[in-house]
């Protein structure tokens, strides 16, 4: 480990007893407690930090924040290896490793800045002009290997994102001084306030600006107003969060940094980061300003960095970014880096100010301290390799090279108006300051301080102050008698816009992170992309990681002195989400592995488990496909479970069909609306199949109807059918039909299913005992009674052509009940039946299953239900079907296929074909549903075909991919067409 | 909570699945005061009216709709309750089998409930026998505040062991103790 050359020896916002070791491509380095990766590596001497995206230029630290454009770096290892933070942003930690991105093998010495030396071939628009000419192909493979920054780790992500709601009356996002003024000044309203800073510290500027704020140092200050706000019992301060999204109605995406790699490490349950999302009453930006660079040759070298960051390095982490620097600017505030440079013991070699006449209460403090000011005087060419050795000054006509080893530019500040223009604000540009500043609200926010273009700490003090309290009381919670803090600052003098300086030659760049220069934008002006949108585009200006933080502004104002128009007139680009990246974990929260999506349960899931069964998700649900045994394969086990039904007895969990009780004087006239068919003539006791249609005659649903009474029914549906169903009918009594005395009850899951089903089925049942009367329960009979002592319904209905009962009874008792018939069942072979097998026995039967066989066109009269149409009453659906495209006998009729060698099992999915009268094949149908039946022991299918009804016995062809397969229509009921089995 | 059929713990909150108990869902269709009044003399429990509320009497009751309530906690069967509505239509749905109930309780109980919901449980926005119907974690849900710091969900039996899962991972950051 060395010594940290560049750390001042005293002073700075660090904990020099906690010191801290950290790696940097590959070798050891010490920081502080307090540090950033940036502090310290600048505390460290380097400079030099990554390369560029596209030439791969040298590069260094720029800036102290979230705009940093340069320092990206690649943190950590294995499945925690993040690409692409930025160094500005991580707090230090112990045993941090990182290193830069961009750049192999190593930044000093990197193979591909062979980019730089043939940039030149390299233009703005050259990636699209790949796809022009002569082929993209030949460019292609280059291309994406050069393409992307970082690299993503290809280990599972171990890191726990976690994420909330919240809510308050009043957010304010940035605590610098004015956001500090007005979260204060709400939290003593009563309202309930966040604060938001994405720093490690409150403050803002304070941080390494001097300032005096009613009698206290800043940084003082900025401490006692975040601890009046912390003690306020509704108000919160989220540091390390940046509100990266303003969306509709005063919602905030904010993301909070929690812990660090090696935190997680240590604990799995530590947070990474924690999502918030936000919805506030009112919303105060204090979102502060961004320094802009100055647009120069050479002004990329590493050395070259914003001048507020250099006071920022020197002053909060005491860590000076070189020893000989030279200010360049154009308006005061790069003199109090100078200033607060030289008092720290650095040498300032001079200040070189593109205005003609200096502030002269300035002059005179750098006076005092012998540092040269040359006014009305540019930097045109800068030089160094790896680092900055000198700059070329140009006063007048006559120019000359000064050797310093950091250049502190300042270009003026933006507001940082992004969560403005997020919300949907307009922006003004503002000549005051050579910038875009909030205009027009859309939102309930308002905007203070430097995000609204105030720079000095009296003006963000008032505005933070009067807006705190005047959204709180907004609001209802009356302000607190008080006055805002006062600050005595010195009046600024006027920026001069300067957005290009024409030097000696060589690249002067805008957007660092994406290496757009000024003759980038000149070929988009000249080859036509003028609007600022089609500039963004065409030279990828402010579209890197960083979102052109630095670069936007002076881009726009350079596109409109190269078009003759004003900075407004061009217009700016829109700011998006998020403000700053964020890993795709934090979207995903805990939303992954087995609570991505919920699983619905069987109530007797315990037993089906216990039994081996293999789960998979129908609907929604956990449900056995099959119970293989030991070493079976799932075809075998469906096949097994299939002839168990057959020839002994079967137990099926059909606990999720659906349940709706529909009661009232209406119920049987509103249940003849909803169904196809009559349901008022059913008898109490009875049971009735049924389908249902939208209002196109598309069936939507089908199960069976049970009167308990003679105003109350339990309507079944289909397992996915159960939410759907009830709603359905809840929007016709809501939203039509208002004068219905019917309540629609939905009961789905307080009741398990279990339906024993075979030619043994009867037999098990008495043998389990029953106070029913078996015999008397014919097919779609129904009956209340005990079965095993526990309170059940009884319904005679089938699904698989074999007698059988369908047992409800109260979930909890499912279980139970089902153990019990297992354990009667043994001696008649009784087999647990899984989907699979299910589905095998009731295409057997040719029972439809709807979404299967149906789809979203499928008529009742497809399905071959044209009695219907003689019912005297409304139906819904029943219209449509009077349509005489609705009545085509060539419509796709629901048929069943038997392959034409009695052993070839058709493939789902298969289309029926035929030549037509230009000899081209077209379908006329396909398969929907195709098993191998082991009781037939042929193969069978159903499928809808054109005119199906008409052609049964026809012979057909049908292909799936290349291959071709026979068949002959038959009727779909391939099994006990007589039903004697179903009604045994 | 002794005989909770699920729990879990962390530092400021405390999550249980409660023991099964009788839950219906009261349905009149088109009541009068006084055919809501009949019913809650018979239940022994008012039957608020305003939207979003509690009323505790022998029972609980929740309002969920107009003419809509979750009656928590009564053993009154169906027949009573219907004959006692004389409204054109009445139902009294036993789904005691149908959910889950949990308990949330701490002083961190409204963190934990942030996590899987939108609604704002500020005591201002959401007091003491309050109920809502809304998402939580996925799941459409039931919620109340029972207490200071006490809130029970209803969620569908069939997806209790979702949310387990999710209760049990949510609990997990608040189990973290700070190593000083």
């Amino acid at each position: 480990m060395s010594h940290a050359p560049c750390r001042l020896a005293t002073g700075g916002r660090i904990d020099r007893k906690k010191p801290i070791t950290f790696s940097w491509e590959g070798k050891t380095y010490s920081g502080y407690e307090g540090d950033t990766l940036a502090s310290a590596l600048i505390a460290n001497g380097i400079r030099l930090v990554g390369r560029s995206f596209k030439y791969h230029r040298p590069r260094g630290i720029l800036a102290a924040g979230v705009e940093e454009s340069n320092a990206l770096v690649q943190l950590g290892a294995g499945g925690r290896d993040t690409p692409n933070m930025r160094a500005t942003e991580v707090r230090l930690y112990d045993g941090l490793t990182a290193k830069p991105v961009n750049c192999w093998p190593s930044a000093r010495f990197d193979v591909s800045s062979v980019n730089n030396l043939v940039s030149r071939f390299l233009p703005a628009g050259f990636y699209y002009k790949t796809f022009m000419w002569p082929d993209w192909h030949l460019y292609e493979g280059i291309i994406r290997r050069a393409a992307g920054l970082g690299r993503v780790s290809s280990h599972a992500d171990p890191d726990r994102y976690e994420s909330r709601f919240a809510h308050c009356d009043v957010a304010v996002i940035g605590a610098g001084v004015a956001g500090l003024a007005a979260a204060r000044e709400a939290a003593r309203s009563g309202a309930r306030v966040l604060l938001i800073e994405q720093d490690q510290a409150v403050g803002g500027n304070l941080l390494y600006d001097r300032r005096i704020i009613d009698g206290l140092e800043g940084g003082f200050w900025a401490e006692k107003a975040a601890r009046e706000i912390a003690d306020c019992p509704d108000a919160d301060i989220l540091l390390n969060t940046v509100a990266v999204g303003y969306h509709d109605h005063n919602s905030l995406t904010l993301v909070e940094q929690v812990g660090n790699e090696a935190e997680c490490a240590r604990d799995p349950r530590m947070p990474r980061y924690r999502t918030w999302l936000v919805r506030a009453k009112k919303v105060i930006l204090a979102t502060g300003a961004i320094e802009r660079p100055l647009v120069f040759p050479g002004n990329d070298r590493p050395g070259v960095m914003l001048a507020g960051a250099v006071r920022h390095y020197a002053w909060r982490y005491a860590a000076l970014p070189g020893e000989k620097t030279v200010l360049f600017t154009n308006n005061d505030d790069a003199y109090r880096t100078a200033l607060t440079l030289h008092d720290l013991g650095a040498t300032v070699v001079a200040v070189v100010d593109l205005r003609t006449e200096a502030p002269a209460d300035l002059a005179g403090e750098l006076d005092s301290r012998s540092i040269p000011l040359l006014p009305g005087s540019a930097i045109i060419q800068t030089r160094g390799s790896k680092s900055l050795k000198a700059v070329q000054v140009r006063t007048g006509q006559k120019s000359r090279w000064i050797s310093c080893d950091t250049l502190a530019m300042s270009g003026g500040y933006n507001p940082t108006v992004h969560l403005f223009s997020q919300s949907g604000g307009q922006l003004r540009f503002d000549d005051r300051i050579a910038s875009y500043v909030p205009d027009r609200s859309v939102q309930d926010e308002i905007s203070v301080g430097a995000a609204r273009g105030a720079f000095s700490t009296g003006e963000c003090l008032a505005q933070g102050f009067e807006a705190g309290g005047a959204s709180s009381e907004a609001i209802g919670f009356p302000r607190a008698a008080g006055t805002a803090p006062q600050s005595v600052d010195r009046a600024e003098s006027p920026i001069l816009a300067c957005w290009h300086i024409a030097g000696a030659g060589g690249k002067a760049f805008v957007d660092f992170q994406n290496d757009v220069s000024t003759s980038d934008i000149a070929l988009s002006a000249h080859e036509s992309f003028r609007s600022v949108e089609h500039l963004k585009r065409y030279t990828t200006l402010g579209m890197a990681s960083d979102q052109g933080k630095t670069s936007n502004v002076n881009a726009l104002a350079i596109m409109a002195s190269l078009t003759g128009r004003s900075v407004g007139e061009s217009g700016h680009t829109r700011y998006r989400f998020p403000y700053t990246p964020i890993a795709l974990g934090t979207l995903a929260g805990r939303y992954r592995g087995e609570i991505f999506r919920p699983l619905r349960r069987l109530p007797a899931h315990g037993w089906h488990e216990e039994a081996g069964a293999l789960f998979e998700d129908f609907g929604g649900w956990a449900r056995p496909a099959c119970y293989p045994r030991a070493g079976e394969a799932r075809h075998d086990a469906e096949r097994r479970e299939a002839l168990a039904v057959r020839n002994g007895v079967g137990l099926f969990d059909g606990s999720p069909l659906g349940k709706i009780e529909v009661k009232g004087p209406d119920a049987a006239r509103f249940l003849d609306l909803i169904y196809a068919n009559t349901m008022s003539t059913l008898k109490v006791g009875k049971v009735r199949y049924g389908l249902m249609l939208n209002e196109q005659g598309v069936i939507i649903d089908d199960g069976v109807a049970t009167r308990l009474a003679d105003d109350h029914f339990l309507v079944g549906t289909s397992s996915g059918g159960a939410d759907r169903i009830a709603a359905w009918m809840e929007e016709w009594l809501q939203c039509e039909w208002l004068d219905f005395d019917v309540i629609v009850a939905p009961v789905t899951t307080a009741w398990g299913v279990i339906t024993v089903t075979g030619p043994q089925a009867r037999a098990l049942l008495a043998k389990t005992g029953t106070d029913i009367d078996l015999s008397a329960l014919t097919h779609m009979g129904f009956a209340i009674g005990r079965v095993a002592d526990i309170e059940a319904r009884v319904f005679r209905v089938s699904y698989t052509g074999e007698a059988s009962f369908e047992i409800n009874v109260a979930a909890r008792a499912t279980e139970a009940l089902w153990r019990i018939l297992m354990n009667q069942g043994e001696e008649f072979g009784v087999a647990p039946v899984g989907i699979d097998a299910w589905d095998l026995l009731r295409t057997e039967k040719g029972y439809l299953h709807i979404g299967a066989d149906t789809d979203g066109t499928t008529t009742a009269l497809d399905v071959g239900w044209a009695h219907i149409m003689k019912k005297k009453n409304e139906f819904v659906g029943k219209r449509s079907l009077m349509r005489p495209q609705d009545q085509r006998t060539d419509r796709p009729n629901f048929v069943g296929l038997a392959a034409e060698d009695g052993r070839t099992r058709l493939p789902i999915g298969a289309h029926i074909v035929a030549e037509d009268a230009s000899g081209t094949l077209r379908s006329e149908g396909y398969v929907t549903s195709s098993v191998f039946s082991p009781t037939l022991e042929t193969p069978v299918a159903l499928g809808m075909l054109r005119g199906g009804r008409e052609r049964l016995g026809e012979k057909v062809r049908l292909r799936s991919g290349d291959a071709m397969f026979h068949a002959v229509v038959v009727d779909a009921t391939f099994y006990d067409k007589e039903g004697a089995r179903l009604n045994a | 909570m002794p005989d909770a059929i699920w729990s879990g713990r962390a530092d400021g909150v405390d999550v249980a699945r409660l023991p099964a108990q009788p839950l219906h869902v009261l349905r009149l269709r088109a009541p009068t005061p006084e055919a809501i009044a009949h019913v809650a003399a018979l239940l022994g429990t008012p039957l608020p009216t305003t939207p979003n509320s509690v009323r505790q009497g022998q029972a609980r009751a929740l309002w969920l709709a107009p003419g809509e309530w979750l009656v928590v906690g009564s053993q009154a069967s169906g027949a009573d309750v219907t004959s006692a509505a004389e409204t054109r239509a009445a139902h009294w749905a036993d789904i005691s089998d149908g959910r889950a109930v949990y308990e949330i309780s701490g002083p961190r109980a409204r963190d934990l409930l942030a996590k899987g919901s939108t609604i704002d449980f500020h005591p201002r926005a959401f007091a003491r026998d309050a109920c809502a119907q809304s998402a939580f974690a996925q799941l459409f849900s039931i919620v109340e505040r029972t207490g200071k710091d006490s809130f029970r969900l209803y969620v569908d039996v069939s997806l209790a062991h979702h949310m387990e899962l999710w209760l049990g991972d949510a609990l997990e950051e608040f189990q973290i103790r700070n190593p000083d």
